[in-house]
């Protein structure tokens, strides 16, 4: 066949298939557009999942008529006009594809009214151009998306999922733009409505994610807020002890554009690393300003990802920002331990059942669903009076003033009872001197020489060639920590010697695992994490176990090495080391 | 099956059984023993499917038979039963179960039919000769204390055992060699008769436990080594066991061989000093740290709650000062496989692979890893 240009519907429907994947990716582009409009209200309508009917309408500045029919021509837009403004690109949208690619694939419709037109007009997918009513801003109306295309409808997944996808995408823009209302509607129904916020970032911005992400995420979060060199950090991630399954909440945004990176979730496993369980979680919402010409957002056509020009920069601010912000609020513990168990009590449960029997008492709570809050409940009055002896009253008001109060009694030999000035705490014995023990190892590791164990028949590992430049590209830091590699031809490494903590393991082992992290992480990182993870091990067969019965003292001396050791609110685990209940919490479990 | 045993000659036979059969296995039929009456004798197998070990002990048999047990409860029950009581076994129920009587106790074990049980494994091509049974058990509980514990390099888990023919310094000789890449050691011992030809294996660990134990049985021990398998014979016991299946590394190239800086040292000394001295090193890396002086080795460590421990020891020696650090259970270990009264290190400086001998035994040899502290 002979080379020719393709025709412009053509060229527009192969754009399309970059830009416009699923019927998120059309509300994608056009909230973009309308937030690049100045828009302060956006309304965006579904109907079956988007594939009948997408419409998005703002009221932001609006398309003049005679820009119209430009407004769907490929490779035209307002937002950039010369080659160095795509250098410095402070709008969301620049490609000047996505109306055209839309517009090749659906029924389309723009009614746009400009500030200083005396009526609306609309320009239709054949460009034809009609007089309309609208009084401000823009509706651009998509119907049968992909009719065009079967293959496309093909891929799609089902409504549910799809009208998922499209909630994710106004969510993120309703989390970088507290400024701007959103609405979303489904089938006639609406899902949300947020309201438009007055104000800036941070503060401002927490009745913004309270609105997005809801109470039980927002309540947990501790803010990040950090500055270097014309890079800025702000937002808010989860406390360790509140983590989820997946990643899904973890949101990047740079200059205002919501990002999928991987470095923001390395960058968070690291901070994390040994805070949280494996598998678990953090969420995270963090905003990062880098001057634009640090970062360039022409990578990706739905410009999901960006690159930064010193992407090892950016990961050691955001996994630093992190860290100091987490060791900040390192004693803190998350309020869902407390929020579950007055849910428990509350929804039915045997608190209920127990008080309702004809004389409240104290011994029914075997049933199954006491389990959770059994060991409040349990506890013989008696043991509680003892613990409030007059002695101890004496004790009391000097010691008011400390966080995690003063021990009042032991239950079961595995949890500590603390009365505190606004309520009362139940520590984990074991979980918390776990933690204490950790870090003390962990200190003192970081402040004692690195100790080696060279390796009497040193390692020959075969490896892909570029691992072993990988490696060797790292190899004195990673001499530094201890494990000594030296290439052995192209594909293959020795290890000469080993870290003596780590000397037990298969030198091909751990060479395998620092690899893998190598490609995210930095090699200290990878390293220190298997250290850590001995440390723990450690820590955990060097502390208080369960069933030790502990006197008031020890109980005591827990308490305030708790609340000055960093980490302090979880366990090695992840796992909370402490629960919180204020008075108000008691007084709802009696419902007071 | 019908028989009465000498509870004695049962539970000696049962001592090796048990020790063969796994304590948790999927294979239900691998936790049980053997049992087979015939001609006045009970022959017993054990398995674990890398192992056999095979018994056979004068019984009087009323009524030939044959069945499968478990063998961790037969042989609790065998040792529990007061010493010179006639055990009385009997297959009831249809050979459903095993009636064991013994004075006034009564058991009934469950069994399995035999007819399950592994078939039987022998070496091929393999090479017979005889030897000290002792000799045997002294070489390989040396060599085997430095072989590793990490399955994932089965090689390095076991003891190699090959012959050396006439090469530069070395005698031909029969060696034994372990390590586990940290420290080595390696034991030689003059060829027995008739063992020409015999491949180099690797025994595994449980292969040279179960070994040690044979050499209990007699004087002499017949080993019979192909290039998958080794038998064992001693007394009544025959033990089969497949070797590893792996290369040995190249240990020669890593046994020093210019370490002129001699240090002799009364063995127990050194070793209590070592022990006390290391109660305040850390409690994961072991370190303790040599330094060497004419005549004077000062041993000291520290931890990371910044106690630390010092002990001087005298030694005849005559090189350069230097300081060198160990794990302290290196050189313990070493030091409880010497026997004689004195221990002779070997260095060439504070980096360097250390040679360790037994002042009046040529026959041993340990290489160990210094550390860098």
């Amino acid at each position: 066949m002979p080379i020719k240009l393709l025709p412009d519907d053509l060229a527009n429907q192969i754009a399309a298939g970059e830009v416009v994947e699923r019927p998120a990716s059309v509300v994608k582009e056009l909230v973009e557009n309308a937030l690049d409009a100045g828009a302060t209200r956006i309304q965006v309508t579904l109907d079956r999942a988007g594939l009948e009917r997408i419409r998005v309408q703002d009221d932001g500045c609006g398309i003049p008529k005679a820009e119209l029919a430009l407004a769907l021509t490929r490779h035209a837009t307002s937002k950039i006009q010369k080659t160095e403004d795509l250098f410095a690109i402070h709008t969301l949208g620049f490609r000047g594809e996505a109306l055209p690619s839309i517009a090749s694939v659906s029924r389309f419709a723009l009614t746009s009214r400009a500030k200083k037109e005396e009526t609306a007009w609309q320009i239709d997918e054949k460009s034809v151009v009609t007089p309309a009513a609208l009084s401000k801003g823009t509706i651009i109306d998509v119907k049968n998306l992909f009719y065009n295309t079967p293959a496309r409808q093909k891929f799609l997944k089902t409504d549910r999922t799809e009208i998922r996808q499209v909630e994710e995408v106004v969510l993120r823009q309703a989390l970088a733009h507290p400024d701007v209302a959103f609405e979303l509607t489904v089938d006639g129904a609406q899902r949300f409505a947020i309201s438009r916020s007055s104000g800036q970032l941070l503060e401002d911005n927490l009745p913004r994610l309270i609105e997005v992400l809801g109470k039980s995420l927002a309540e947990n979060l501790v803010s990040v807020d950090f500055e270097r060199e014309g890079i800025a950090l702000r937002g808010y991630v989860s406390l360790p002890t509140f983590h989820l399954k997946s990643s899904r909440r973890q949101y990047l945004f740079v200059n205002g554009r919501p990002v999928q990176d991987k470095l923001l979730t390395a960058a968070l496993r690291q901070a994390y690393h040994d805070r949280l369980a494996k598998g678990k979680h953090p969420a995270a919402v963090l905003f990062l300003e880098v001057p634009v010409e640090n970062v360039d957002v022409n990578v990706h056509p739905a410009k999901a990802e960006v690159r930064f020009r010193n992407g090892a920069d950016i990961f050691s601010i955001i996994h630093g920002a992190v860290r100091r912000a987490l060791d900040l609020n390192s004693t803190q513990v998350s309020t869902t331990g407390t929020q579950q168990l007055i849910q428990k009590a509350q929804t039915g449960g045997i608190a209920r059942s127990s008080f309702s029997a004809p004389r409240p008492s104290y011994q029914v709570q075997d049933s199954a669903q006491a389990q959770n809050i059994a060991f409040e409940m349990n506890m013989p009055p008696q043991k509680l009076w003892k613990g409030e002896e007059p002695t101890q009253e004496v004790v009391q008001p000097a010691e008011e003033s400390y966080p995690l109060g003063t021990a009042v009694a032991q239950v079961h030999g595995l949890f500590v009872v603390s009365e505190t000035a606004e309520g009362m705490v139940l520590v984990d014995q074991h979980a918390a001197h776990e933690r204490l023990v950790y870090e003390k190892f962990k200190e003192q590791f970081r402040q004692s020489q690195i100790e080696t164990q060279p390796l009497l028949v040193p390692e020959v590992v075969e490896l892909a060639a570029r691992d072993v430049s990988l490696l060797t590209e790292h190899e004195e830091q990673l001499a530094q920590l201890g494990l000594e590699v030296e290439a052995f031809g192209p594909t293959a490494v020795t290890v000469r010697a080993v870290p003596m903590l780590l000397s037990k393991a298969n030198p091909t082992h751990l060479l395998q695992d620092v690899l893998e992290d190598l490609h995210e992480l930095s090699p200290s990182a990878s390293l220190m994490e298997r250290v850590d993870a001995i440390l723990s091990r450690m820590a955990c067969h060097g502390s208080i176990r369960a069933n030790r019965r502990l006197s008031l003292d020890e109980m005591n001396q827990l308490l305030r090495d708790m609340e000055t050791t960093p980490n302090a609110a979880q366990c090695n685990h992840g796992r909370p080391t402490y629960i919180n209940l204020s008075k108000a919490d008691l007084e709802k479990l009696f419902d007071r | 099956m019908k028989l009465s045993i000498s509870r004695e000659t049962l539970l000696k036979n049962m001592r090796h059984m048990s020790a063969v059969v796994e304590k948790r296995t999927s294979i239900a039929i691998l936790s049980n023993v053997r049992l087979v009456a015939a001609d006045n004798k009970l022959e017993t197998t054990a398995t674990d499917n890398d192992i056999v070990v095979q018994g056979s002990t004068e019984a009087f048999v009323e009524q030939d038979g044959t069945t499968t047990v478990n063998a961790h409860k037969f042989f609790e029950i065998i040792s529990k039963i007061p010493e010179g009581v006639m055990v009385n076994l009997d297959l009831t129920e249809g050979g459903n179960r095993l009636a064991i009587s013994a004075g006034k106790a009564k058991f009934s074990l469950a069994c399995l039919p035999a007819d399950a049980f592994p078939a039987m494994t022998s070496v091929e091509d393999g090479v017979t000769f005889k030897m000290d049974a002792t000799t045997l058990s002294r070489a390989l509980t040396k060599a085997q204390f430095a072989a590793s514990a990490d399955d994932t390099r089965a090689y390095l888990t076991g003891v190699y055992m090959h012959i050396v023919e006439n090469s530069g310094n070395d005698e031909p000789c029969l060696r034994f060699v372990a390590t586990d890449g940290h420290r080595l050691a390696k034991v030689d011992l003059p060829l027995p008769e008739g063992i020409d030809g015999m491949p180099g294996v690797i025994l595994p660990r449980k292969c040279v436990n179960e070994l040690r134990k044979l050499t209990d049985e007699g004087n002499e021990i017949s080993l019979t080594v192909g290039e998958t398998k080794i038998q064992g014979e001693a007394g009544d016991i025959t033990l089969t066991s497949k070797v590893i299946d792996g290369t040995f590394p190249d240990y020669d190239r890593v046994i020093p061989k210019g370490n002129n800086s001699e240090m002799a040292v009364a063995r127990r000394t050194l070793l209590q000093a070592v022990d006390r001295v290391a109660i305040l090193s850390h409690e994961k890396s072991r370190s303790i740290r040599f330094a060497l002086a004419p005549d004077q080795l000062t041993i000291s460590a520290n931890n990371p709650d910044q106690e630390n421990a010092t002990e001087e020891v005298k030694v005849e020696y005559g090189a350069d000062s230097f300081d060198i650090g160990f794990n302290a259970k290196y050189v313990s270990d070493i030091g409880s496989q010497i026997e004689s009264d004195d221990i002779k290190f070997f260095f060439k400086d504070g980096t360097s692979p250390v040679l360790v001998k037994d002042a009046s035994d040529a026959s041993a040899l340990f290489v160990v890893m210094p550390m860098r502290i």
